[in-house]
């Protein structure tokens, strides 16, 4: 067994050069990556939603987006990117909308406008 | 067959043959038209990745509204088995009872005809309409179809236009794409279909006194429109229509529901109407990864809608997508707006042509690296002979192929690789022998090559046969793994009997044309064979070994030894054994599974970590996110029966890496590397996350599946939930661990007090009725919009945010006959509980499954390791747990089946070694055919365990798993050594007839056939070298490879010297061929 193993990487290394040499030039690669996405930093304001006695989350009505037709709010992610969370809204009190599911209530929610905020936009935290 | 001057009349089918082509002007034109039929069929034939595997089955669902599991398991899910289990060809039925409904799949034997197994199980089930229960409604049989899996998908996503608006365009776009031909069934995936959706507002409901039975009483009554007659006059016939057409939202708002305070009640006052995407139940994404090259998207994720097209069966992938995607392009500006990006997600076209082409490169170099080696040992003349029959062989073999209707896939390109080394040795076999006559002088060249043709041709035939024979039992290899393989044992025997063929006609004809030999009979290229170097090597030791019996003796035993401490290898576990190693692939699918419980934004938000998980890979090119239900059907999810999956808590991402070609790293290894992170992820989010990968042959249900029989079912949860976690969770290496047992779920039961209800003059099957369609949502006709390609359907729902928990169901209520408001609450309680768990049958069996998959290693050594496991570790509650392999449980015992790729790997390696077994008995029998004695064949047939020498280590030195490639390579050794081990006998019995002594007969016999021998074997190698690279075939050139030197080298000892042996005990001077 000890013989044989000495063997191994011998003829391993033989045998797949050998090969290696036979399959070499049949490789080409793919068309080029286009480079990443570098989306303008906005600058925006977040807030917390607010947790009823009931568990139940609260958000200011405004802060829930239609994002190309899905309803989610932009949320700050721990590296600092605005990303999109699908929520359902509950009850609309007179400027608050209960989350029924979607949030933890733990989240920082980014607040309006959202005209230039992307799914991945870098932000830069602005203080109310 | 010696040479005597009557040979006319003793030629055999060879020099017959040889004797008319050899000067034919025929022959030329046999050559044209292969060349010509050959690239024909390589051209027009269809081309696959993968042989079809056509596995019929069926899905048979059945709705029984409001019924327990428990009660559709007895009344639906029982006798609809028993009904299906009686008839032919069904291999499996797979039940399960759910809430309200049960599914049985059908699964017909491989191989069995679809049309007539789906007329068989329609007619089945509509004789056996009658036995349906009371209150069930039509079962659905819904066929299984492998080919409805697209071949192709086009992604349409936008930054800008939402997926309601894509679908609309999307369906545009389907339409012209499907109109090319030879395409099948299309459709669209993700986008929500317009609808007009109707909120009710239970708050305004309840103030105008509205309640919802009498909104249903409303839409009943509307919405119809009928051809009522007609009107004559004035010799002309009008058409009477009757009845107002909803035609859009604004007309449906305008419905008066009810009075109050004698005004008219509109719709549109109690609830909101809105005409767009539907509620999201589902929804489908796509998002570019970091090897993208298109347009990129703004955000990370885009919605987008997929259109799925697939191939009418035989028609060619390649051509398909080719010409679907020039239709694409030629109708992109006009119809797709600006905005949009297209991506193409999937191209098995594309992706048959890459391998097919790939696999057609390795082949030419295989060519040529055999061509070179030609070129060595026989000069350039006859090398360019030999060379010219190779294409030839290859191309009419696949014109038998593309008229035999095969097509052209990975597994063809192997068995054209695997038989290089195989066919080029009979065109070798006639002009070395031509060559040997020609180069002893000759006048008459015909005469003498026909004579040279006639003398080797029975032992070529023969030794031909052998190797045929070897693979044609590979035909009756059962399961998927049948056809999968079956183009093995087509293509090589076709190839070996063309190559047979062209060495009796082509080859003949262009020795006498083109091989020249100098005038003083003496070759131009090359000195007398017996005086080579290896010839010289090969005599001494020969002489050494043969001279005494003694040394005879220990040499032979010596090689005994060897062939048993070969054994010892995969008992140390040196070599292992693995029914087909993960293939490195382009493709890869993330399966997300949340608890049952888990709400669509719950699963959104997880799905989304998960695409930035693998966004995070520098392979990925591009990943599409399906939640609320699985992807794109392929055929792998198509046969594990992810299709039927579901509801929010499902997610699917499928994941597209860069080509194969022009990455380092192997889709395998980029999976192992995002385990990790989707471990971890996995266990903050509570999800089930699965990778999984391609198998690289037929699908399973699962690597590891161990089915749990047992009489208690509930008993049988708890035994799944505790080798779950005691044993697949401790077994390094089990990944993707999964049980067939849901979560709690809690539900709320509405239960209606039946006294209350009648004394209030409410039905209590109004009340579940409204209660069903509204809370559920409920689909009340469509509008008819002029020009809207998809229905546009009315759906009345309790808007989203008046149904979030228990105490909004206090809102509905009901009126009585005399207008008195009821609340629900007053006739009905509402209860909180859990949900009744789904029950699972396996052939009339309840099971329950606890499945995994394996990360790198085989799952044999796991499956060892958990049995034994389970063996020693008794389970909690003193329960018994018989463990077993094939055989089915037994009532009132708990029973443990390890199915899956287990079973799939017993039964390969089963049906294989049956074939193994006859394809020695079929050429024994030749054998003795051909010798006329039992003992020779058995001496030729000794040269078959020496392979192991090779093959054995082989494996342990290339580190690769003994496969079932590998046990087809050693088949192939089989026919590869009786042939060699044949002519050897063969040889020394004509030489022993030409009046040597029987020591100098072996000796000479040895000598002789050596070269060719030698080049045969390396031949073998380097034309099986370029399959070693492969995941799949690796091991069939190992076997190959290894199996071919160990085994060409000791036969060229061990046959002449055990035939020395026997005929010096039988029958000293006697010849023994009659």
């Amino acid at each position: 067994m000890r013989n044989l193993k000495a063997l191994k990487p011998l003829l391993q290394s033989a045998l797949l050069a050998g090969s290696a040499l036979m399959v070499a030039g049949c490789h080409n690669s793919g068309p080029a990556a286009t480079p990443e996405q570098t989306l303008p930093v906005v600058e925006q304001s977040a807030i917390t939603a607010e947790i009823l006695a009931d568990g139940s989350i609260q958000i200011p009505g405004d802060t829930i987006v239609e994002h190309i037709g899905t309803k989610g709010v932009f949320i700050l992610s721990a590296d600092n990117q605005a990303r999109f969370r699908m929520v359902k809204a509950g009850k609309k009190n007179a400027n608050s909308v209960s989350i029924s599911s979607g949030l933890t209530g733990k989240e920082q929610i980014l607040t309006g406008p959202y005209a230039s905020v992307y799914d991945g936009s870098p932000v830069r935290l602005t203080k109310e | 067959m010696t040479k005597n001057d009557n040979i006319d009349n003793n030629l055999g089918i060879a020099g017959q043959l040889a004797k008319y082509f050899i000067d034919s002007r025929l022959t030329v034109l046999i050559i044209i038209f292969a060349f010509l039929a050959g690239i024909t069929a390589f051209l027009i034939t269809p081309r696959e990745e993968n042989p079809q595997i056509i596995v019929p089955a069926a899905n048979i669902i059945v709705a029984k509204p409001g019924a327990s599991p428990d009660e559709v398991e007895q009344l639906i899910i029982k006798p609809l088995e028993s009904i299906l289990q009686g008839m032919r060809g069904v291999e499996h039925t797979y039940g399960i009872a759910t809430d309200s409904m049960g599914v049985v799949t059908v699964q017909f034997n491989v191989g069995e005809d679809k049309e007539d197994s789906l007329v068989k199980l329609y007619d089945h089930i509509m004789s056996n309409i009658d036995r349906i229960p009371p209150g069930t409604e039509q079962p659905l049989v819904k066929p299984v179809d492998v080919d409805n899996v697209p071949i192709l998908t086009i992604s349409l996503s936008s930054d800008t236009i939402e997926d309601g608006d894509l679908r609309q365009v999307g369906n545009r776009v389907m339409e012209v794409l499907r109109r090319v031909d030879g395409t099948s069934v299309s459709y669209l995936h993700g986008g929500r279909p317009r609808t007009i959706n109707v909120e009710l507002e239970l708050v305004k409901m309840k103030s105008f006194g509205v309640s919802l039975s009498q909104i249903t009483d409303i839409l009943d009554a509307t919405n119809v429109r009928s051809s009522s007659g007609t009107l004559v006059s004035k010799n002309t016939v009008k058409q009477v229509r009757a009845g107002g057409m909803l035609q859009n939202a604004d007309d449906l708002g305008k419905l008066v529901v009810a009075l109050y305070q004698h005004k008219p009640v509109y719709l549109s006052d109690i609830a909101t109407i809105t005409d767009g995407p539907a509620e999201i139940t589902e929804q489908h994404r796509f998002a570019a990864g970091p090897a993208f090259s298109g347009t990129r998207p703004l955000n990370y994720e885009t919605p987008a809608v997929s259109i799925a097209i697939a191939k009418r069966s035989g028609s060619n992938a390649v051509t398909v997508a080719e010409d679907v995607l020039e239709k694409l392009d030629e109708i992109r500006s006009q119809i797709i707006p600006a905005g949009v990006n297209v991506n193409i997600t999937r191209n098995d076209g594309a992706r048959a042509d890459a391998a097919v082409n790939t696999l057609l490169e390795h082949l030419a170099i295989a060519i040529a690296t055999v061509v070179l080696l030609l070129i060595f040992s026989l000069g350039w003349r006859a090398a360019a002979i030999v060379t010219m029959t190779i294409p030839l062989i290859l191309f009419i073999t696949l014109a038998i192929g593309y008229v035999a209707d095969q097509s052209i896939n990975r597994i063809t390109l192997f068995a054209l690789i695997l038989s290089l080394g195989l066919l080029v040795d009979d065109s070798i076999v006639v002009i070395e022998n031509i060559y040997r006559h020609y180069s002893h002088g000759t006048k008459d060249r015909i005469r003498s090559a026909i004579h040279a043709v006639s003398e080797i041709g029975r032992p070529t035939n023969l030794a031909t046969f052998a190797v045929i024979l070897a693979f044609l039992p590979m035909f009756w290899v059962t399961g998927m793994m049948g056809p999968y393989m079956a183009p093995i044992p087509f293509y090589v025997p076709v190839a070996m009997i063309v190559s047979l063929a062209i060495a009796y006609t082509v080859a003949p004809w262009a020795a006498n044309k083109w091989l020249k030999t100098s005038a003083d009979g003496k070759s131009t290229h090359e000195v007398d064979h017996t005086n080579g170097v290896p010839e010289r090597l090969y005599g001494a030791i020969f002489k050494t070994l043969a001279a005494k019996p003694l040394n005879r003796r220990l040499f032979l035993l010596a090689v005994v030894a060897l062939l048993l401490a070969v054994f010892l290898l995969p008992v140390y576990d040196q070599v292992k054994f693995k029914m087909l190693p993960k293939n490195n692939t382009n493709t890869f699918n993330i399966t997300i599974d949340m608890p049952e419980s888990s709400s669509l934004e719950n699963t959104d938000r997880v799905a989304r970590l998960v695409g930035d998980i693998v966004r995070g890979n520098p392979h990925v090119i591009n990943y599409e996110t399906t939640i609320g239900k699985s992807g794109v059907a392929d055929f792998n999810g198509l046969l594990r029966g992810s299709g039927l999956n579901k509801g929010a808590h499902v997610a699917e991402v499928r994941v597209n890496l860069t080509d194969k070609l022009s990455r380092s790293v192997s889709s395998i290894d980029i999976v192992q590397q995002l385990r990790p992170a989707i471990l971890d992820l996995a266990t903050t989010t509570g999800a089930n996350i699965k990778l999984v990968e391609d198998p690289p042959g037929p699908p399973v249900r699962a690597t590891l599946l161990a089915e749990l029989y047992g009489p208690d079912y509930e008993q049988l949860r708890r035994i799944a939930k505790e080798i779950r976690q005691q044993v697949f969770d401790n077994t390094a290496d089990v990944v993707d661990v999964d049980d067939s047992v849901t979560d709690d779920v809690t539900e709320y039961e509405i239960h209606i007090n039946r006294e209350k209800s009648a004394l209030a003059g409410i039905p209590a099957a109004r009340i579940t009725r409204a209660l069903n369609t509204f809370i559920g949502g409920f689909e009340a006709g469509t509008v008819h919009i002029p020009g809207e390609r998809e229905p546009v359907a009315i759906r009345f729902q309790i808007s989203a945010s008046n149904r979030v928990q228990q105490a909004d169901l206090e809102n509905i209520f009901f009126l009585t006959a005399q207008g008195k408001k009821i609340q629900l609450s007053e006739i009905a309680e509402v209860r909180e509980r859990i949900a009744d768990k789904p029950i699972l049958h396996k052939d009339q069996v309840p099971v329950v499954y606890v499945t995994g998959e394996l990360a790198s290693t085989s799952q044999i050594y796991a499956i060892m390791k958990m049995k034994k496991y389970l063996d020693t570790h008794p389970l909690p509650g003193g329960i018994d747990l018989v463990q077993n392999f094939v055989s089915g449980p037994k009532t009132g015992e708990y029973t443990l089946r390890w199915d899956g790729e287990m079973r799939l790997t017993l039964d390969v390696f089963r049906d294989l070694g049956a074939a193994f077994a006859v394809a020695l008995i079929l050429i024994y029998l030749v054998l003795v055919g051909y010798f006329q004695s039992f003992m020779l064949p058995i001496i030729v047939m000794g040269a078959i365990p020496l392979t192991m020498i090779g093959v054995f280590p082989g494996h342990a030195i290339m580190g690769q798993y003994f496969t079932a490639t590998s046990m087809i390579g050693f088949i192939a050794l089989a026919g590869i050594v009786v042939r060699n081990s044949l002519l050897l006998i063969d040889f020394i019995i004509e030489y022993r007839r030409a009046g040597h002594s029987l020591e100098e007969a072996v000796f000479q016999a040895g000598v002789t056939r050596l070269r060719p021998i030698l080049l045969t074997a390396i031949a073998i190698v380097l034309g099986t070298m370029v399959m070693i690279f492969d995941p799949v075939f690796g091991g069939l050139a190992v076997s190959l490879i290894f199996g071919t030197v160990a085994s060409t080298i000791l036969t060229l000892f061990v046959i002449p010297l055990v035939y020395l042996g026997y005929c010096r005990r039988v029958s000293p001077e006697k010849p023994l061929r009659g």
